[in-house]
């Protein structure tokens, strides 16, 4: 890639990096690897650079990628095995979830691990439809283009999902210890 | 924009939930920009290369048609013009004297896991966490490749089976361009086993060689350091917490795992 090509893919990196952070921690509920997540579909951008800078909305693309190698991943987890069972003392592992971010410097943890605890009961399709309609704000035709699935799918996929998040969320809220209570 | 109004009343308070939350999650990461453009060069350099092998691999193929034909060729073997790569490990490398050394935490799966690329690329399997020599490598965990037949050898916990996936050639050739972590000694009975083994994955009972790309992951777990010390794998429980950082200096982590107060 030239050096001028590559100036550009460095600003519009550097540019998205806030959103494509905040997506990709909601889409994995890990600020870790939401940061893998970033850094895969920034390389991957760069690899295809051409396709990015030619697309109507570069940005859009980016985010696109991002969504597309979070369900690639979401795929090849789910027909792989994993360890279970034998855990470390004194760790509770709640994969791709709570523990990471139990040491999350960005602070606002009690906040934010209902919602990710709530979104992970999702799947990786259902997930990234309410993340991008809700938290990135997408409406249904973007969302669509972004996921490359039918309109109407997204809204079905919306309903499902919002089904069982009211469920999670307000079981969070009615568990949660209320100030009176303490 | 999205209209609250799209979606049916009932889930307008989890709708106004999602977004208020969403809100205060980080749009700061550890995202190294400058590591991104690295990888990004590599990936695109391995595309022309894969590119410029297939091509040469079609001219041979149509080279050796022509031989058949008895027409002039090209290449009159027909072979491939450019040979599968391989991992080479050379007698220097095994040779190399290793406080080569690394401390990793376990990954979420409760794995042991080295990250390179921002991916994590190698693992290393339960058994040294819980103190059971032989320590072993394991592949990608994101192959969907099963374990190799055989695996585990009898008397190893079923569990170090479920985290065994071997890697691919291009896998194998990413490590060694890219960062192969330290080579981990193991029993003798381990590395005969490991030799009859039906996979391109280098044995773990061979010494390889570490260049770059390492991070380091804390999650809060307690960190293990796994050190190369006379021919012993030394697995122990290092109570430091590490912040997430990247290319941690080998002297560093020398310093870290040669610490005599974290010796146990």
């Amino acid at each position: 890639m030239k050096a001028s090509e590559e100036e550009r893919f460095r600003d519009l990196a550097a540019a998205s990096l806030p959103w494509l952070t905040r997506t990709a921690t909601a889409l994995t509920g890990d600020a870790h690897r939401g940061d893998d997540l970033v850094q895969e579909a920034l390389v991957k951008a760069y690899v295809h650079w051409r396709k990015v800078r030619s697309a109507d909305n570069p940005p859009a693309y980016l985010r696109r990628i991002l969504v597309r190698c979070h369900l690639d991943a979401a795929r090849a987890a789910s027909r792989r095995e994993t360890p279970s069972g034998h855990q470390l003392a004194g760790s509770h592992h709640h994969p791709g979830l709570t523990e990471p971010m139990a040491h999350d410097s960005h602070g606002q943890l009690e906040d934010r691990l209902p919602l990710l605890a709530a979104l992970g009961n999702l799947t990786a399709k259902q997930r990234a439809v309410i993340v991008l309609r809700f938290i990135d704000d997408l409406d249904v035709a973007t969302t669509a283009t972004t996921l490359d699935i039918s309109p109407s799918t997204v809204k079905s996929t919306t309903h499902d999902a919002l089904r069982i998040l009211r469920t999670q969320l307000t079981e969070t809220q009615t568990d949660a210890p209320t100030w009176r209570e303490r | 924009m999205n209209d609250i109004d799209q979606v049916p009343r009932e889930f307008a308070s989890t709708v106004q939930t999602l977004r208020d939350q969403g809100e205060s999650l980080p749009t700061a990461g550890h995202v190294d920009l400058t590591s991104v453009v690295d990888s990004g060069r590599r990936h695109a350099r391995r595309r022309r290369t894969r590119g410029l092998a297939a091509g040469l691999a079609g001219v041979a193929l149509i080279g050796g048609i022509a031989a058949a034909l008895g027409t002039d060729t090209i290449r009159q073997d027909g072979a491939p013009a450019t040979p599968e790569p391989q991992v080479t490990i050379t007698e220097q490398d095994q040779r190399r004297p290793v406080t080569e050394l690394y401390a990793v935490a376990p990954d979420v799966m409760g794995d042991a896991g080295i990250k390179i690329d921002g991916k994590i690329r190698w693992t290393m399997g339960d058994v040294p966490l819980y103190g059971q020599a032989p320590a072993y490598i394991t592949g990608m965990p994101n192959s969907a490749a099963p374990p190799p037949a055989g695996f585990p050898p009898q008397g190893y916990p079923a569990k170090a089976a479920s985290a065994m996936v071997p890697l691919s050639a291009e896998d194998a050739l990413e490590v060694t361009t890219y960062s192969v972590h330290g080579g981990l000694p193991l029993e003798q009975d381990y590395c005969s086993w490991w030799e009859n083994v039906p996979t391109r994955v280098p044995s773990p009972c061979e010494q390889m060689k570490v260049e770059d790309g390492i991070l380091l992951r804390q999650d809060g777990y307690e960190m293990l350091s796994f050190i190369w010390s006379g021919g012993q794998v030394v697995v122990r429980p290092v109570s430091l917490t590490f912040q997430r950082v990247t290319d941690v200096p080998w002297d560093e982590m020398e310093r870290i795992a040669t610490d005599p107060r974290l010796r146990w």
